[in-house]
């Protein structure tokens, strides 16, 4: 039955988590060529076609016009003609027996958002699987980031520890006014937001800028990270962040504009959706938000701040892990002679400057060893 | 995210501008409301209800009821606004205007140029528009057309609660006259609107959907009748690109050019009658501009040229309906 290809639910943005089929453009039976338009979905954002990945013959249609399906969820069968319908009604019983939706907790309702004083800046937090006794995790987005950057990846571990995301200042749900743009200072903020959340010890994770955060709040407390994993992370040895990308992201107020900054983001520029797109620019237009993105600009390449913590990372305590994309545009991979010998170092291939969403099972799997030889 | 109406989102931008700056000011008929009544002031905030509470936060001084007078109202904020102020001046509706253009067209549209940059008039207008609302031929036009032809004024029209506290932001913020007009039927309609204040640009437009067998665009209470005939064209393999332009003055013309680049094909779906208005005005761009890109002629869907009737049915047919712009749709893909 390897001829036998599943049309599946696309995941189109970070924060989807279902979409409705409003039409099929391609009847039972029609032959099918990779690209071509296949059906159209509907997304509490927007509605946009979804094409063919490769060619066959679309066999079967499992899901009807106005069905609301979980992301991943089967939509259709692709098959050769010369394959037996019964062939094509075991694969659709198997593949329904097996799926499961991606966010363990059943979608949004899985994922809570608080709202905590840290230290005097009101900071937003995501959440799920609290009250497992297991370590928690902590994600820690990056520039221009918010917590949706992580669906993926609480979804993967909410099923057996606490999860937490946090809006950094300046960005998402979180206070806008950043007093202090230095590692040191957002360390602080994330520092005093898990003692507002009650989280006394946790593996850390932070993506580009936000890794240099995570890195600080691992120097600043090294008691309270169990592990750190650093991924395409600013503040390493012989990372740099590309000027131009951050730039870019301040420059672009249109969201056609934002559309191809955020194709940089990703290997495959599909990825950056016209509606990742909307949301970028929407969350640029937020009071504030200016204003923090040109305060962390100017801490990136005006101070010394980035350097100092690259210097830095050989006193860090907790088991460090870095990832990085074959493709990032964003920040270059770091100097792995650089790094602490006991590190751990992960290349993601195919993935570009956000590997925890472009190859999800593949940056999972490695956040999921390093957690697991360090619980 | 939370969801608020559009009545509610458009009171939060006031609100939270207010708040923000000592200068923004309300006046208008009513805006408070209730003088002489067993509630007593402030207990109306306007004739739809969008200026609720806000006499109570902010006071008579900042929340000021007029005399039924719209060319005092204008002329007031227009002077207000030179010497400093940011007035939203509200027309309980567009249908009014008439006694107060001299000061819209003639004195506010003009300062900035005439006194040679060195005056600025950062006012806003309020108004309603918008048939379908049973309130007859005197109370139910859409006259955005006859604020777009004048140079120096700005000209939104909100479509969704999220664009209309954005741009209600932005209005107040514009060193230059607004014209804002809120389509009475969207005043219910609600949508997810952040809580914190945020703009949303003048001259962007807002692509609902994408498609690539022909544009529609549409203003005001006309975008979601366009989306909601797309959606219905979608379940038989049709696909429309769905365009909002919030603004028609200053209006995107590249987004709805390349779209037409794209699609070949244009219906231009407008709530005011067909002669000199907007839907003229957006197929003439599209005609001087794309006209090679073009498979079909450009179709209108907009009301007939008479006043807006008073009897039920035949305003339903008045208006740009779901049946008339379905027809149209098909009638270019026909072509």
């Amino acid at each position: 039955m390897a001829s036998i290809t599943p049309v599946k639910m696309p995941k189109w943005g970070l924060s989807m988590v279902e979409g409705k089929v409003t039409g099929w453009l391609k009847q039972e039976g029609d032959a099918v060529t990779a690209g071509e338009e296949l059906f159209e979905v509907e997304t509490s954002k927007i509605t946009n076609v979804g094409e063919a990945t490769q060619d066959g013959v679309l066999r079967r249609i499992v899901a009807q016009l106005d069905d609301t399906l979980p992301v991943g969820a089967l939509m259709a069968v692709m098959a050769e003609d010369s394959v037996a319908d019964s062939d094509i009604d075991a694969f659709i019983a198997d593949f329904n027996a097996n799926f499961v939706v991606e966010d363990a907790d059943g979608g949004e309702g899985g994922l809570q958002t608080r709202e905590v004083d840290a230290g005097g800046v009101r900071i937003n937090a995501a959440f799920a699987g609290e009250g497992q006794d297991a370590t928690p995790i902590v994600f820690i987005h990056g520039f221009g980031g918010d917590t949706e950057n992580w669906t993926l990846a609480m979804g993967a571990f909410a099923g057996e520890r606490p999860v937490y995301a946090l809006d950094l200042p300046g960005h998402g749900k979180s206070e806008k006014t950043i007093a202090d743009p230095a590692p040191a200072a957002l360390a602080k903020t994330v520092l005093a937001a898990l003692d507002a959340l009650g989280v006394s010890r946790a593996h850390l994770v932070g993506h580009s800028m936000g890794g240099a955060v995570a890195l600080a709040s691992a120097l600043a407390a090294p008691d309270r990270a169990a592990s750190l994993t650093l991924v395409c992370s600013a503040g390493l040895p012989g990372s740099f962040v590309s000027k131009e990308y951050v730039d870019g992201f301040i420059a672009a107020s249109r969201a056609r504009d934002m559309q191809k900054v955020a194709e940089r983001l990703f290997a495959d520029p599909a990825f950056a959706t016209k509606e990742l797109a909307e949301n970028l620019a929407r969350s640029k237009r937020i009071d504030g938000v200016e204003d923090a993105l040109g305060a962390l600009r100017r801490m990136m390449f005006e101070t010394p701040a980035l350097a100092e913590l690259a210097g830095a990372v050989g006193g860090v305590k907790a088991p460090l892990l870095a990832v990085w994309g074959d493709r990032d545009q964003v920040v270059s991979a770091p100097d792995k002679a650089a790094l602490p010998a006991s590190a751990t170092r992960v290349r993601i291939d195919g993935a570009g400057h956000m590997p925890q969403i472009e190859k999800a099972d593949a940056f999972n799997a490695a956040l999921k060893a390093h957690i697991g030889a360090n619980a | 995210m939370p969801k608020k109406s559009y009545r509610q989102a458009i009171n939060e931008a006031i609100r939270q501008e207010m708040r923000r700056d000592p200068n923004v000011i309300v006046l208008g008929e009513d805006v408070a409301g209730g003088q002489g009544s067993s509630g007593g002031p402030g207990k109306v905030g306007s004739v739809f209800g969008v200026l609720a509470g806000l006499y109570d936060e902010f006071g008579a001084d900042r929340v000021l009821d007029t005399p039924i007078t719209e060319s005092a109202i204008i002329g007031t904020a227009g002077g207000a606004a030179m010497t400093g102020l940011r007035p939203i001046a509200e027309i309980m509706f567009a249908d009014f205007v008439g006694v107060c253009f001299d000061q819209i067209y003639n004195q506010a549209a003009k300062f900035r140029y005439m006194f040679g940059g060195r005056a600025k008039t950062p006012l806003v207008i309020r108004t309603t528009i918008g048939a379908g609302f049973r309130a007859g031929a005197q109370h139910s036009q859409t006259l955005h057309p006859l604020f777009t032809m004048v140079p120096g004024l700005k000209v939104v029209m909100p479509a969704n609660a999220y664009d209309a506290k954005g741009l209600m932001i932005e209005a107040i913020r514009d060193d230059d006259p607004v014209v804002f007009l809120e389509s009475k039927l969207l005043y219910d309609s609600d949508g997810e609107v952040p809580d914190e204040p945020y703009r949303v640009p003048f001259g962007e437009a807002n692509v609902l959907r994408e498609g690539k067998d022909v544009t529609v665009i549409g203003t005001g209470f006309m975008v979601a009748r366009a989306a909601q005939v797309a959606a219905e064209l979608a379940k038989s393999g049709i696909q429309c690109e769905v365009i909002d332009p919030r603004t028609t003055s200053p209006f995107d013309e590249d987004t709805l050019i390349e779209s037409v680049q794209k699609t070949g094909r244009l219906v231009v779906v407008d709530e005011s009658p067909p002669r000199c208005g907007l839907a003229a005005d957006i197929s003439s761009i599209v005609a001087e501009k794309a006209f090679k890109a073009l498979k079909a002629p450009i179709r209108k869907v907009t009301c007939p040229h008479t006043p807006v009737p008073f009897a039920p049915n035949l305003e339903d047919e008045y208006m740009p309906n779901p049946r008339r712009i379905e027809a149209a749709i098909r009638e270019v893909l026909a072509a």
